[in-house]
């Protein structure tokens, strides 16, 4: 098993939870793709954050991608809302 | 890189052949059958280190502006004989990541003429040659041994306002570099010993500020003099190529040791998109650079893409480079020297021409180190960081965002002593750090790229300016959430006091997008804000004993202001403004309860947060309610698994 962050781990070619073991996708997926996915909006992430639209016309989120098998916060993503999730980190394992 | 015809000779000097330098430049170098002992290369590298330390203690002493001797903006290198730098200063790390490509300019273009002598002293402040933004004026100095050129030492720091339409020299109303203040190339400041004064003249007369700039660049030059006296010194002491071949094996070390740091860690891409908001005065749009850090064996690959230059908020390719090699020396390098001539021959860097983050000229710079390289910095402390989360032996040296973005407030008027001023608040150097993977983040920690910088003395802001602030603070709910916190930002807020108030220009970006980033599970850290509250009420509070802690407690009419403004302020107009701070890192819900209830009892989260984000439940005494506790965080974490995959339940 390697480890990919705290979360994650890659092992025999997949990307696994630490936490669970769940089987989340193959190593070179973006696996946030195969998370739990919450779209939500920027003013969620915190107390202090301002509502964008205040300044911006532009249309942003708040994502949080959670393990499909223990609801572990994997990563949360502050993005555009019409781009795909960033595939943040990828192992070259073999 | 220019989109003007005849300007591209302005444009930094990513490498040099020494066919491209005139012939009567002798370069000093060491023999190759020179033998350094080791004990002799650990005492002299050392020593070098202590020499650039005293080079930036003379430039503190000397300038008189609180931007340097409060805040640390500045910084000074020492190099070899073709700039390769082998030390800097524990200031402002971009300010020192440009000197070589200025001096390989400078080498190349000036060594014919007016040639490069003895005594010499050239000053730039042209971003597409090698400054970071048109304000970090660098003034550069060869060191001479027997008549060859044996190293240079620079020294660069933030000057007030160098020119241009705008307060502080930060264009904010336009969209290229013809409404900042000009780029001056290198040129002779300094001939033979003797500062020249036309030049002198020509550089001041820009300013809004000549006074404190006439005293920045004299502090400039003291710090490379001392820098110059200490290394002939040195030499004198134990021989030319004993002192080179300590700048070359230091070198050589940190480039070494950062190549074993990489082969130590698994082999793998990192990717992050992030964002600089509203580009000009006006504007209500986002612009995005998307940054892929790519580990291969031993090297560092940097594939740099983004959206096109706009308004005031971009960066040369040398603030691009500032900027991601910034959060790689306390990240990935702070156990070797940061001698950069050695670090940058592990990093690879492919950028796409004229983006925001690698602008043509003439582009909009003036604003680059609070702008684009700022927005760098960022986006590669996300990458260095989960990078770093791949390794059990490394992830300790992580940081989550820190400090996402700076907060200029650029002010002038009649000061107290009736006395035009023109100054740039620092306290922003109050920013919190990104949580690490074993503890939160620092509170009001500072500036990730400005390891020793500092916030600016409310009494010494008050001393200097027609300045009374109510308050600094630290806020609560400002950190963002995670296993481990962000650290706390602080705020500030003041009236004007014995005078009849002052012009106001803003600049920031994290507004309408928070940029100090969480990673694994961890919330970003809080957006900034500007704000005016007109026509208040706070001379009755004063005059009632009372001074306010908090904006609340004042009455006015609340002028919300962009991220780009100018405006006046009014005597009786109270202001306000709030930074960034630290992103967090895991779970929210894996935070141990008890440290909650501590950050709750030391205001640095509120109750309602605590609920809401850790599902943490206090009690009235300040203690967990454990079994609430326990009940809320089940609650979230059966709401998180009704959410779906991405693009199904759509």
């Amino acid at each position: 098993m390697t480890q990919m962050d705290l979360h994650l781990a890659v092992e025999d070619g997949r990307v696994v939870c630490r936490s669970c073991d769940e089987d989340i996708c193959a190593a070179d997926e973006n696996y946030k793709l195969h998370s739990l996915c919450d779209r939500k909006s920027l003013t969620e992430a915190g107390a202090l954050i301002n509502d964008p639209d205040e300044y911006v016309d532009d249309d942003l989120e708040f994502r949080q991608f959670y393990c499909p098998g223990c609801a572990t916060l994997l990563e949360n993503e502050v993005i555009e809302a019409d781009r795909e999730p960033v595939h943040d980190k990828q192992l070259y394992v073999d | 890189m220019s989109q003007i015809p005849g300007a591209d000779k302005y444009t930094a000097q990513v490498s040099l052949d020494d066919e491209e330098v005139a012939s009567d430049v002798s370069f000093h170098e060491v023999p190759d059958d020179f033998e350094l002992d080791k004990v002799t290369f650990e005492i002299l590298r050392h020593r070098l280190g202590q020499i650039n330390d005293e080079q930036g203690t003379t430039l503190k002493k000397v300038s008189g502006s609180p931007i340097v001797t409060d805040a640390y903006d500045f910084n000074v290198t020492i190099g070899d004989e073709r700039g390769e730098t082998v030390s800097f200063g524990p200031y402002v790390m971009y300010h020192a990541s440009v000197t070589d490509l200025i001096i390989r300019w400078i080498l190349k273009h000036r060594s014919e003429n007016p040639g490069i002598s003895e005594g010499d002293m050239f000053i730039c402040n042209d971003p597409w040659i090698g400054a970071v933004h048109q304000n970090d004026t660098v003034v550069l100095a060869p060191v001479f041994h027997e008549g060859e050129i044996f190293s240079w030492v620079s020294s660069t720091l933030h000057q007030v306002d160098v020119g241009g339409n705008e307060i502080g020299s930060f264009a904010i109303e336009d969209d290229d570099a013809w409404a900042e203040a000009e780029p001056v190339p290198p040129t002779k400041l300094v001939e033979d010993g003797e500062l020249q004064s036309d030049i002198e003249d020509i550089f001041l007369r820009k300013s809004r500020a000549a006074p404190n700039v006439g005293m920045d660049l004299r502090s400039q030059i003291a710090g490379n003099n001392v820098a110059i006296d200490r290394i002939k010194s040195l030499v004198d002491d134990y021989g030319a190529n004993t002192v080179k071949a300590v700048m070359g094996e230091t070198m050589d070390y940190a480039e070494e040791s950062l190549r074993s740091r990489l082969r130590d860690l698994p082999d793998g891409v990192w990717r992050h998109v992030g964002y600089q908001d509203v580009a000009k005065a006006g504007d209500r749009s986002v612009y995005e650079t998307s940054l892929e850090v790519e580990k291969r064996d031993d090297r560092l690959i940097f594939n740099v893409d983004g959206d096109a230059p706009a308004g005031v908020i971009n960066t040369t390719y040398a603030g691009l480079r500032g900027g991601l090699v910034a959060p790689m020396l306390p990240m990935l390098c702070h156990d070797m020297p940061w001698a950069l001539g050695g670090i940058y021959r592990a990093m690879e860097i492919n950028t796409a021409d004229n983006i925001m983050v690698n602008a043509a000229y003439p582009a909009g710079t003036g604003m680059a180190a609070v702008a684009g390289t700022w927005h760098t910095v960022n986006v590669s402390t996300q990458c260095i960081s989960k990078m770093l989360s791949a390794s059990e032996e490394q992830e300790e040296h992580l940081v989550a965002g820190s400090s996402g973005s700076w907060v200029t407030m650029n002010v002038m008027g009649m000061n107290q002593y009736d006395e035009f001023f023109v100054t740039q608040f620092m306290d922003p150097m109050a920013g919190g750090w990104g949580a690490r993977s074993h503890s939160d983040g620092i509170n009001t920690a500072g500036i990730f790229a400005a390891p020793g910088g500092a916030a600016t003395n409310v009494e010494s802001n008050e001393l200097a300016f027609p300045v009374l602030y109510l308050y600094r603070k630290e806020e609560t709910d400002s950190a963002g959430a995670g296993k481990f916190r962000g650290g706390s930002t602080a705020s500030m807020c003041y009236v004007p006091h014995d005078t009849e108030g002052m012009e106001h220009l803003g600049s920031t970006f994290g507004m309408a997008v928070p940029t100090s980033q969480g990673i694994n599970g961890g919330h970003p850290g809080n957006t900034t804000r500007y704000e005016m509250l007109r026509d208040s009420n706070v001379r009755d509070i004063f005059d009632s004993g009372t001074i306010p802690s908090d904006r609340s407690e004042v009455d006015g009419d609340l002028e919300s202001l962009p991220p780009k403004y100018k405006t006046m302020q009014g005597p009786d107009d109270v202001y306000f403004s709030i930074w960034q701070a630290g992103g967090g890192y895991g779970d929210p819900l894996e935070r141990e309860p008890e440290r909650v209830a501590s950050d709750v009892r030391q205001e640095y989260v509120s109750r309602e947060e605590a609920r809401r984000l850790y599902g943490v439940v206090i009690d009235d005494d300040g203690t967990v309610d454990q079994a609430e506790t326990d009940s809320r965080r089940e609650e979230i974490r059966s709401d998180r698994l009704t959410a779906t995959k991405w693009g199904e339940g759509e």
